[in-house]
């Protein structure tokens, strides 16, 4: 149990960074990540070294992610908005921004926007974003990941991205008033 | 006479041709696999316990322990041992009074290693080991320190 | 611009667009500036996210957090209680209810075919490795070549009782 401590203790934040991404709160973030450390202490017999041992831990706590989002989901209300997004028409009609939201922030306060950004977005969006930027995935596998086809985490993903900078631009426009 | 000639070159042929099979089954028979054994003693204290004389590691052991998920802060060697394992053959390496490793050779790179401890076996594993590779056995020391038995094929 | 246009903007600078695409594509980004200006933003957003992660950190201490863990592990792992084994007794008089000779029969050939084991189980297929205690743990790094195995060895009451220097000698 020793060395399995250590392998926590080694991996624990970027295990909890992906849960935190994910599902946006800390509380239930800690315990994803609580319960995926107890199932990758439980299927250790099945790490076959394909990929690093954080990576198979990551794996892990998305899917465990993503199992609580859609029991959340089953018991949210559908917004007409939340309707509108799932359908991808939203982001065609958005004007392209041309400030680069990165500019003149220090890394904190970046990371404090994006953090707000991310919170706007659907659970569908935000995870295909989550996937692909933070854990590199290709769109085949966010599609096998997530349950449904290439070409809809294409979308989604085009919607996120274009969300995320038209969110970003507004808090800067707002900050800078 | 020509038929006599023939039969014996034919006969130093033959001969030749078995020295050489012989020879190569010979040579095939003495491609022992070779190891290097160590004990070590894991501590985050900086140096050996009083009256002890243990060194510390080499460098590429040092590295291969860090990259395993083990929370010792240091490692010293306790003792070091070089060892030849012929094809089917079992090599005892006694590395302290309490510890002691046995190693076969089995097919291709397959071994077997059994650890003795005080005696009493307490494991055995069959693995491949390739050259070049190690297999780390470890436990629980006193003190909150760690010991651990680095086995490396070298040839 | 097309949605499935805006998509291939999207997909060149993924890496994910086909081949026989990318100079089509990018070509069409030299010359249109809308398209340039969408792949700018798309950019920009991209290197916006680069390292947000990177400084996030559990809210829990190493050790809570671990002991935590290690508990649930542990609860988890408590065997369940073996099954009050019955008496062939006990067993005939639950199965002669309703009593019929078929019934009878049928449990006689039942108990006949029964498994070998004390409570049903097959035999176990012998395991490679012999490891010392329950606590055994193999951690293997593919790249390094290096196998690790981690042994409760020797037991914990064994180290606590011999907390000395100089027992691994």
């Amino acid at each position: 149990m020793a060395a399995f401590e250590e392998l926590v203790a080694r991996h624990r934040d970027r295990i909890y960074a992906r849960a935190y991404s994910m599902m946006r709160n800390e509380e239930e973030a800690v315990d994803l990540s609580q319960e995926a450390w107890v199932k990758g202490w439980q299927r250790l017999a099945q790490f076959q070294g394909e990929s690093s041992f954080g990576t198979w831990m990551t794996r892990i706590v998305i899917n465990l992610c993503l199992d609580q989002l859609r029991k959340h989901k089953r018991h949210r209300a559908e917004s007409i908005e939340a309707m509108s997004e799932e359908s991808g028409g939203v982001e065609r009609q958005m004007p392209v921004v041309t400030v680069n939201p990165t500019a003149g922030l220090e890394q904190g306060e970046l990371r404090q926007r994006i953090d707000q950004a991310l919170g706007q977005l659907s659970y569908e969006h935000r995870t295909s974003l989550v996937l692909h930027e933070f854990e590199d995935m290709e769109y085949k596998e966010i599609a096998r990941t997530m349950g449904c086809s290439i070409g809809t985490v294409m979308s989604r993903l085009f919607y996120a991205r274009r969300k995320l900078a038209v969110l970003l631009a507004d808090l800067k426009n707002r900050d800078s008033v | 006479m020509r038929a006599k000639l023939i039969s014996v070159t034919g006969l130093l042929g033959f001969s030749t041709a078995l020295a050489l099979f012989a020879g190569g089954e010979l040579r095939v028979q003495a491609a022992d696999m070779k190891f290097q054994v160590f004990l070590l003693w894991g501590t985050d204290d900086s140096k050996p316990p009083e009256g002890k004389t243990y060194k510390p590691v080499t460098a590429e052991i040092k590295q291969k322990l860090k990259e395993l998920p083990l929370k010792w802060a240091n490692w010293f060697e306790v003792n070091r041992k070089d060892f030849a394992v012929p094809q089917g053959a079992v090599s005892e390496v006694a590395m302290s009074e309490k510890c002691q490793v046995n190693v076969k050779k089995l097919a291709g790179s397959e071994v077997e290693v059994s650890l003795i401890g005080k005696g009493k076996e307490v494991m055995k594993r069959k693995q491949s080991l390739p050259t070049g590779e190690m297999l780390v056995l470890g436990g629980n020391a006193p003190n909150s320190t760690a010991w651990l038995v680095v086995l490396k094929r070298i040839e | 611009m097309d949605y499935n246009a805006q998509l291939k903007l999207q997909a060149l600078l993924d890496g994910e667009l086909p081949e026989a695409e990318v100079s089509e594509v990018t070509n069409w980004v030299a010359r249109d500036r809308e398209a340039a200006a969408l792949l700018e933003e798309l950019r920009n957003t991209r290197g916006a996210l680069a390292g947000f992660e990177a400084e996030v950190r559990l809210p829990e201490s190493r050790e809570f957090f671990w002991s935590k863990v290690e508990r649930e592990i542990q609860r988890l792992e408590v065997p369940a209680p073996k099954p009050v084994r019955e008496s062939y007794l006990a067993l005939f008089r639950r199965f002669l209810v309703p009593a019929s000779a078929v019934a009878a029969v049928l449990v006689a050939g039942l108990m006949l075919t029964r498994p070998t084991g004390p409570y049903g189980r097959t035999a176990v297929a012998s395991i490679e490795t012999a490891l010392a205690g329950s606590g055994a743990f193999t951690y293997r790094d593919y790249s390094a070549g290096t196998t690790l195995v981690w042994l409760s060895y020797p037991a914990d009451t064994e180290v606590a009782e011999n907390d000395e220097m100089g027992t691994i000698e």
